[in-house]
């Protein structure tokens, strides 16, 4: 019995040594998920003010703004413009593929994190009501940056896409 | 004026996109990168384990810095590499240059796997803690990250040219990252010390302490050059593997 | 360092200097041989299959 069990372990194994890319992008997946959410609460364990930069995140998107919550808004409206390039440039590297699986969220987690830290830390400081300036500045410059290079990179990923 | 060229223009730049040229500088080069680093490390490991004093807060438990500082500074350098060598294979497409790349990323990710490893084994006596979200660990684990996904997006494609070039792009993208994690300590006031060296400012750190790290970081650079030069030489020759030249040196 | 059981003790820290100073060697020594190994095999094989052809 434990002989059959046994065999079968190894030729599972050995199978799965074989396509070990795809069995290591879903847990490289799940862990950049698992990274993420620290990111998204602030770091301190404080209940309360670690949850309501998160909530206030999601609330905002749901509720509209009101005075203080622009500044909320903002953060909002810079960062997930900045994903959606990062978006763009990943589904143009991946647009070819055949069974990219979920290559595409492994290449663009790890580029969307500073825009979720300074994000974040932007939602965190206007919920406090301390001043959000810097990180704003920052998530603008990253926008900038953005918006001028990535349609170029885009470019050349469609362009790599449609060759191969 | 094309003798003048040849002599401070461009044209020794251009040699390297020969393959046997880039093969045999390759070769040529390793062990003038390996046996010094060899030796800075041996002085280094000499110093940082047993002739420096210990530190007054941290004890003998601050030696990693002498694996963990040089670990750190070659991730970011390795990807600088990455990043410059797809550029100029994506922008003056130099194929080989491509071939720097895909050499230099496994190189790269294997010293971030240190940085983070070694960091986490300093921290935890000193801070309590293996890991904690500070900026800099994390835009580290990050960078670990992109190396990743540089090399399966290579993997991904059935064509190694359009992999390099895709990956190259990625990159590109990613270089941001690489700034992020040096100004991250000093942009925020976190768990991770600040700079260690500072050129020409001087130094927080004592003498005695200083001239085992600068050979630690001396040595694992040549180190990093010397693997390079050798995974370079393997990678030009499995791409050219059916060329003439390649049939000549094997 | 005044003594070889300090050394080896490394003040009370050995249990995180040995490790980490071991896992560097790990590092080294594969980065240092792979690459090596890796372009022996092709070697062999772009001469196999010039002594097949």
């Amino acid at each position: 019995m434990s002989r059959a069990l046994s065999a079968l372990l190894v030729r599972d194994l050995k199978l799965a040594y074989r396509r070990r890319g795809e069995v290591l992008t879903p847990a490289m997946f799940f862990i950049l998920v698992t990274i993420l959410f620290p990111l998204g609460l602030s770091p301190q364990p404080e209940l309360l003010r670690s949850i309501a930069p998160g909530v206030l995140w999601t609330a905002a998107l749901l509720a509209g703004l009101i005075g203080q919550e622009s500044l909320l808004v903002l953060s909002l409206l810079l960062g997930t413009s900045i994903l959606s390039l990062l978006g763009a440039v990943g589904a143009a590297l991946t647009v070819g593929l055949r069974q990219s699986g979920m290559l595409l969220p492994i290449l663009v987690l790890p580029l969307a994190v500073p825009v979720l830290i300074f994000g974040a830390q932007a939602a965190a400081q206007a919920a406090h009501g301390e001043d959000p300036a810097g990180a704003l500045y920052l998530l603008a410059a990253l926008l900038a940056l953005g918006l001028t290079l990535i349609p170029f990179a885009i470019a050349a990923a469609v362009r790599v896409s449609l060759e191969s | 004026m094309a003798a003048l060229n040849n002599k401070y223009g461009w044209a020794w730049f251009h040699r390297f996109a020969s393959p046997p040229y880039l093969y045999r500088v390759a070769g040529l080069l390793v062990p003038w990168f390996a046996w010094p680093a060899a030796a800075l490390i041996a002085v280094g490991l000499y110093g940082g384990l047993w002739s420096s004093p210990p530190d007054y807060q941290q004890g003998d438990g601050f030696r990693i810095i002498y694996i963990h500082v040089p670990s750190a500074y070659l991730s970011m350098m390795g990807y600088a590499i990455l990043a410059v060598a797809s550029a100029v294979g994506l922008v003056w497409r130099m194929k080989l240059a491509h071939a720097v790349a895909a050499a230099a990323a496994p190189l790269g990710a294997s010293f971030t796997f240190l940085a983070l490893v070694t960091g986490a084994l300093w921290g935890k006596p000193m801070w309590g803690t293996f890991w904690v979200w500070d900026a800099r660990l994390t835009s580290e684990l990050i960078l670990l990250f992109l190396y990743f996904g540089f090399i399966a997006l290579r993997r991904a494609y059935e064509d190694p040219r359009s992999g390099d070039r895709a990956a190259a792009v990625l990159a590109l993208v990613g270089v941001v990252n690489l700034p992020i994690i040096h100004y991250s300590v000093v942009w925020w006031n976190s768990l991770h010390q600040g700079a260690t060296v500072f050129v020409g400012q001087g130094s927080d750190i004592a003498p005695g302490m200083l001239w085992p790290l600068l050979c630690m970081i001396f040595g694992f650079t040549l180190l990093f050059a010397a693997c390079l030069a050798r995974s370079v030489q393997a990678e030009v020759l499995e791409r050219e593997r059916g060329a003439a030249w390649a049939a000549e040196v094997a | 360092m005044s003594s070889f059981n300090e050394f080896l003790t490394m003040g009370g820290y050995a249990a995180y200097v040995w490790p980490a100073y071991a896992i560097a060697a790990v590092v080294v020594l594969v980065n240092l041989f792979a690459p090596g190994r890796r372009l022996k095999r092709i070697k062999d094989g772009i001469r196999r299959r010039k002594g097949a052809a």
